[in-house]
């Protein structure tokens, strides 16, 4: 209750105040500057925190009467007492003025931020940073927000701007960084030490398969070296008459499928183990949950009967496998747990919904629209209404000291969360617990597509568009090319490679994902810029923290997109791009 | 002779009836406990090989279901292991009343003759 007043108390502190500072930088110091003048500009500040004081309302206290002053000199104790930086930027992202967290934060040796460009101080760049919102709210002209990492400062923050806005232009923004830093990497950690205690599940049903294909293997070659006939042995062979060759043909085979097993199983393990915290692409979550659920029966106690139920056509979702997987793994675990050593059911199922009004009155964070569900049901123990509330609170936990952190179900809700999926519990004692997750259905097809040309700036540029998965290429050249782009699509970097050396016609935007076998989009940018020194380059990438900015600006990369990329977002900035150049050229 | 090969794993399955039928055996297969059950009260067999994790009737259940039933046929139990290891569910397969046990994997000589020694008592 009380940190919920304290919260609104500071979120209406902060708009007062940014309002107040903004009205005086953008209204009231333009008009009495004006009116007098003669007044010189104040002296810029010595040093340590004088400079940031040379930056209040002192500087111009000669001009101002008594009332007004006070006003000033309130509203900038208030700006300072904004825990997060705060900035004021004008149209070129100068910054005009800035509060005590913000010079602390920026400030080099104690010398005034102001008068410097933002991306100067956040980055130690000489161009905007091309993680930056601001290029999205100059178009978009609303509000945007963005969590960006800085390397230059070695933080990472929720970053958000508002654009300040006369007679419909952009004059300047209003620009915010939380610093979560810490809260990222402790997020990270835990995330790893939830995926460690799944990999543990996880081992007990590749141990069971992979003693099966080493079985297969070693059974086989056995069979093959106990009854082919050698001189030593010909006398010797226990059972049995010797070989046929299509026999010794059946032996090798089923070998080779073994070691085609263990391929794919270990494929399966990496995928797992990957350390990504996001690699989101559009997939088909049945065989996913399918699997999931087969290598986890193996590491079941034999009194659980376990039932998946997955319908035919069930469609795809936008998600990251192995987080998806853990999400499988940790609610089966789970329900295996309530069950303990009593004979029981969980049933496992997916099915697709458009939800109504009757399930929105019912989860509340559910938007309207298309969903797949994942339903995992159990038989056991069940919850009572208390337990029921905190078991998505971190370190909550039922189970005895030295059985499980209890942060399980706290990490698979930022997981879902971060899915854009919405987790229901429902749950009775002694009668059992059903977990719902809904994640947003992919849509088969963009079925507004003409709609959206009409109202999305349009060109007639040939752009150069890289994805190492084909249904996105498809797609997108189909989207650039209704836009009317000349689209060259490249489904690996080579591919690129090869247009770009081929020079037969001039390439004018390369777009590149990121995350692609043997090249990185980085590397892949690097590459291009150097056989087309200038080309403009649009890099997506579902994982912004993998990549330094200073990287990507030596790379040639002028803006960055997070993956799943906005086509909206993807038009504008190809126009935001593309004209610059032609301004360079000239 | 004949033996009852049961496994879920279709590769661990055709290897047994392989093996079983180099030393001269006739074999009958099933994917599961509760198709094992059928097929032996359909036709009884000599001797049981059985897998212990399997997704319909586990091995466990069979074995025990087939002692009550048929109190002198042999049966071996095989496992791959789950969460905690095959170690931890051969024992249990013993109690029940399994006559010789193996972790997979396994060599098939060892299998072979384990299946000639116990039928050799017959």
């Amino acid at each position: 209750m009380n940190s919920s007043v304290l919260t609104l108390g500071l979120l209406f502190l902060t708009a007062y105040a940014v309002f107040s500072v903004l009205y005086y930088f953008v209204r009231i110091r333009p008009r009495l500057q004006s009116e007098n003048a003669a007044v010189p500009a104040p002296a810029p500040p010595a040093s340590g925190n004088e400079a940031h004081a040379g930056t209040k309302a002192g500087g111009t206290a000669q001009t101002m009467s008594p009332v007004l002053q006070r006003a000033l000199d309130e509203w900038q104790y208030t700006f300072d007492a904004i825990i997060d930086p705060v900035l004021v930027l004008d149209s070129e992202l100068r910054i005009i003025k800035g509060n005590r967290a913000a010079f602390q934060i920026l400030s080099v040796n104690g010398s005034a931020i102001e008068g410097k460009q933002c991306y100067q101080l956040f980055a130690g760049a000489d161009t905007p940073c091309p993680f930056c919102p601001m290029q999205t709210v100059r178009f978009e002209k609303k509000p945007h927000g963005q969590e960006v990492t800085h390397r230059y400062l070695g933080r990472t923050f929720s970053v958000s701007c508002s654009p300040l806005c006369e007679d419909d232009q952009v004059v300047g923004y209003v620009f915010s960084a939380k610093d979560i830093s810490h809260q990222r990497n402790l997020e990270k950690r835990l995330v790893h030490a939830h995926k460690l205690e799944s990999i543990a599940t996880l081992a007990g049903g590749i141990a069971h398969d992979f003693n099966n294909i080493l079985g297969a293997i070693l059974g086989n070659a056995d069979l093959l070296l106990y009854r082919l006939p050698s001189k030593e042995r010909v006398e010797k062979v226990p059972f049995g008459p010797p070989l046929k060759l299509d026999e010794i043909t059946e032996h090798i085979q089923a070998i080779k499928r073994a070691g085609v097993r263990a391929k794919d199983l270990v494929a399966q393990i990496l995928a797992f183990s990957r350390q990504s915290a996001n690699q989101r692409r559009n997939l088909l979550i049945a065989p996913l949950v399918k699997e999931s659920c087969r290598l986890l029966r193996s590491s079941l106690p034999s009194t659980i009967d376990m039932t998946v139920a997955v319908p035919e056509g069930i469609g795809m979702i936008h998600a990251d496998p192995s987080q998806l997987q853990q999400v499988v793994m940790h609610l089966c675990t789970n329900a295996a747990q309530s069950l303990g050593h009593n004979a029981g059911v969980i049933e496992v199922s997916l099915r697709e919904i458009e939800t109504g009004k009757a399930e929105q009155l019912r989860y509340h964070d559910l938007a309207p629209g298309r969903y797949v569900v994942l339903t995992i049901k159990d038989t056991g123990k069940g919850m009572s209404p208390e337990t029921l509330e905190r078991i998505f609170d971190p370190f909550f936990t039922t189970r005895e000291v030295g059985k499980g952190s209890g942060m399980g179900l706290a990490v698979l809700h930022g997981i879902i969360v971060a899915h854009d999926g919405v987790v229901d519990v429902t749950s009775s004692e002694r009668m059992g617990t059903v977990f719902t997750v809904f994640f947003p259905r992919v849509p088969d097809g963009s079925d507004n597509e003409e709609e959206q040309r009409k109202v999305l700036p349009q060109g007639s540029e040939t752009i150069l568009f890289v994805d190492d998965e084909e249904d996105i290429v498809t797609m997108r050249t189909r989207m650039l090319s209704h836009l009317g782009y000349r689209v060259l699509p490249a489904t690996s970097p080579e591919q690129a490679l090869e247009y770009c050396a081929k020079g037969e016609k001039r390439i004018d935007l390369l777009i590149t994902d990121h995350t692609m076998p043997r090249m990185t989009g980085l590397e892949l940018a690097a590459k291009v810029s150097a056989m087309q020194p200038g080309l403009p380059i649009i890099l997506c990438s579902g994982y912004s923290e993998a990549l330094s900015q200073e990287e990507a600006q030596r790379a040639g990369v002028r803006r960055f997109l997070a993956k799943p990329v906005d086509m909206r977002l993807l038009a504008f900035a190809i126009r935001e791009i593309l004209p610059n150049r032609n301004e360079e050229e000239q | 002779m004949r033996i009852l090969v049961i496994d879920d794993d279709d590769q661990m399955r055709t290897l047994l009836r392989q093996v079983m039928e180099w030393a001269g055996y006739e074999v009958v297969e099933a994917g599961d406990g509760r198709e094992g059950m059928q097929k032996q009260r359909k036709q009884p067999v000599d001797l049981v090989i059985t897998d212990l994790i399997m997704p319909e009737q586990e091995g466990l259940e069979t074995i025990s279901s087939l002692k009550k039933e048929y109190p002198g046929l042999k049966i071996i139990a095989i496992s791959g292991g789950g969460r905690i290891g095959p170690e931890a569910y051969l024992p249990a397969a013993q109690e029940l009343g399994a006559d010789k046990v193996f972790s997979k994997p396994f060599d098939v000589r060892e299998l072979a003759g384990a299946v000639k020694e116990l039928l050799s008592h017959e």
